[in-house]
């Protein structure tokens, strides 16, 4: 290869790696945006996207994530546009609606609106909306009729449908990510207010935690069982270690963070094998920690 | 007239943003546009090139929502938003069509700044023609590959284009780049020549020659940017 050939390699390197880092840019940035402008609207006040071509919501899930909103409030804003055209949460928004609706007869017309509710158990159903909590037992801010939403203001739903519909699949695929620590945590919120987290399926009228904390979260089920799964979150200083293995801990930890940033197709045989050495080390070297509890090793 | 829109930007630094800015700048308000030159940079470079005293808070302020623009001229038929340091800690900046409606100009020429993605979003969401500057090296790739794979995701897209500046034709490199370029953004490469006598009268704090290799090639450019429909237009 001459040097000119080299060139023309190394540069097209850099427009993989402008792509990569792209990819980082617009998560950060949405992981900024879900951070900021999120506003208590009035749940009336929210409406209906028009030539909205997304699927009606579905009972069951709608009945499933009302029982959740009841116990642990709602995790998960609303997407709206400018003027409050639901752009994202539906089924978050009809399960704030169900909860709203007191009287136990409204709740059960509100249901049967919904896609399948004639393949729902009607004796079961039933039992599960009236052990539904009444107006003042719900979670702020719902009892006040209102729940939190971000607000797309630079989004007008009925002028650019497509927009709308973009910032939907984005909304819907790029939810925050929860560390372990968090899932862990509104999993015990969830345990308290009566979620079983039993393995298999769950039996008639028991609440299963796993599916519930998957939809409060807006993430799939093996994603919390992963995160169910894993130890307590690393502690972010390592001065329970003796000073060489903090120094390791730390450049293992950089070097992660590093690599991560690399597309591991970009990547050489001998390179992919060295991030997989060092995660497991920085992997084992964090076990080692908890597993002293700080003390020297 | 509607008011062209245009982003210059590169997330590298040093790859000749400011400067395509300050030659299109010139180059309009020679031809009788009315241009608004809005430097979105913290280090206020188009503000010092032009002459302008980077108080920096002028263009801040307007987008922070605290003062209504009132640009300085810096030649006729050119005025100037300044940028400077402010331009970094602008909590929730209003969108720039929003924030500079009002001023009347024929142009928007709006001057990224280097290493800063949620200012060249700003800017992103307000262009209709972004024009990425670049050089023939890895690292300018990668900057201009950054914010592109960004701008073309914007609804409705602006129309895009890479632009390499400071070509030197007996450079094999330099040569074979616009070539290797189109292939890899899938986009239109247009080159500025390199020009001793605009790099000495940027210097020497003037604005850039009205005639010579840069000014011919920046002609091409204005040309291509003439094809480019006006966001919102059918």
């Amino acid at each position: 290869m001459n040097q000119n050939d080299k060139a023309r390699a190394g540069m097209l390197a850099g427009l993989e790696a402008g792509h990569a880092q792209a990819k980082i840019d617009r998560r950060l940035a949405a992981e900024a945006d879900r951070g900021r402008a999120v506003a208590l609207l009035d749940l009336e006040a929210i409406r209906p996207r028009a030539g909205s071509d997304t699927r009606p919501a579905r009972a069951a899930h709608v009945l499933t994530l009302a029982e959740s909103v009841a116990a642990v409030g709602l995790v998960q804003s609303l997407t709206v546009d400018k003027s409050g055209h639901l752009v994202a949460g539906l089924h978050r928004l009809e399960a704030c609606r169900l909860l709203y609706l007191v009287k136990p007869e409204a709740r059960v017309a509100h249901l049967a609106t919904l896609d399948g509710a004639d393949r729902l158990d009607p004796k079961e159903t039933m039992a599960r909306l009236l052990a539904l909590p009444v107006s003042g037992d719900l979670p702020e801010p719902l009892r006040a009729g209102k729940v939190p939403c971000r607000v797309l203001s630079d989004l007008d739903a009925e002028a650019d449908p497509d927009a709308a519909l973009a910032a939907e699949a984005a909304e819907n695929t790029a939810r925050k990510s929860y560390t372990p620590g968090e899932v862990a945590a509104l999993a015990d919120r969830l345990r308290r207010a009566g979620y079983r987290d039993a393995g298999g399926r769950p039996r008639k009228g028991e609440r299963a935690l796993r599916p519930a904390l998957a939809l409060v979260l807006g993430v799939d089920v093996s994603t919390i069982r992963r995160n169910l799964n894993t130890p307590p979150e690393k502690p972010a200083h390592v001065s329970g270690f003796s000073e060489p293995a903090a120094r390791l801990a730390r450049a293992l930890s950089a070097f992660n963070r590093a690599a991560a940033e690399i597309a591991l197709s970009s990547m050489t045989t001998a390179q992919r094998r060295a991030v997989k050495d060092a995660a497991a080390l920085s992997d084992l070297l964090a076990r080692l920690h908890l597993n002293t509890e700080g003390k020297e090793i | 007239m509607k008011t062209r829109w245009l982003a210059i930007v590169g997330r590298k630094g040093g790859t000749g943003k400011t400067t395509l800015a300050l030659c299109l700048a010139a180059h309009y308000a020679r031809t009788g546009r009315r241009v608004l030159l809005a430097d979105l940079d913290p280090q206020g470079s188009a503000t010092l090139a032009a002459g302008a005293v980077a108080s920096g808070a002028e263009l801040a302020a307007v987008l922070s929502g605290t003062a209504t623009p009132n640009p300085a001229t810096v030649a006729e038929r050119l005025a100037l938003l300044a940028g400077g340091p402010e331009m970094e800690t602008i909590p929730a900046p209003r969108p720039l069509r929003e924030a500079l409606a009002g001023v009347p100009a024929d142009v928007v020429l709006v001057d990224c700044p280097p290493g800063h993605a949620h200012l060249d979003r700003l800017a992103l969401a307000a262009a209709d023609v972004v024009l990425a500057c670049c050089e023939p090296h890895r690292l300018a790739i990668a900057g201009a590959a950054r914010v592109l794979d960004e701008a073309r995701t914007r609804r409705p897209a602006p129309r895009c284009a890479v632009v390499l500046g400071r070509v030197d034709e007996r450079r094999g490199l330099d040569r074979a780049a616009p070539d290797l370029l189109a292939g890899a953004f899938n986009l239109p490469v247009l080159t500025v020549r390199q020009d001793a006598a605009l790099a000495a009268a940027l210097n020497a704090g003037g604005l850039p020659p009205e005639h010579g290799r840069a000014a011919a090639d920046l002609e091409a450019l204005a040309r291509w940017i003439e094809g480019t429909e006006h966001k919102g237009d059918a």
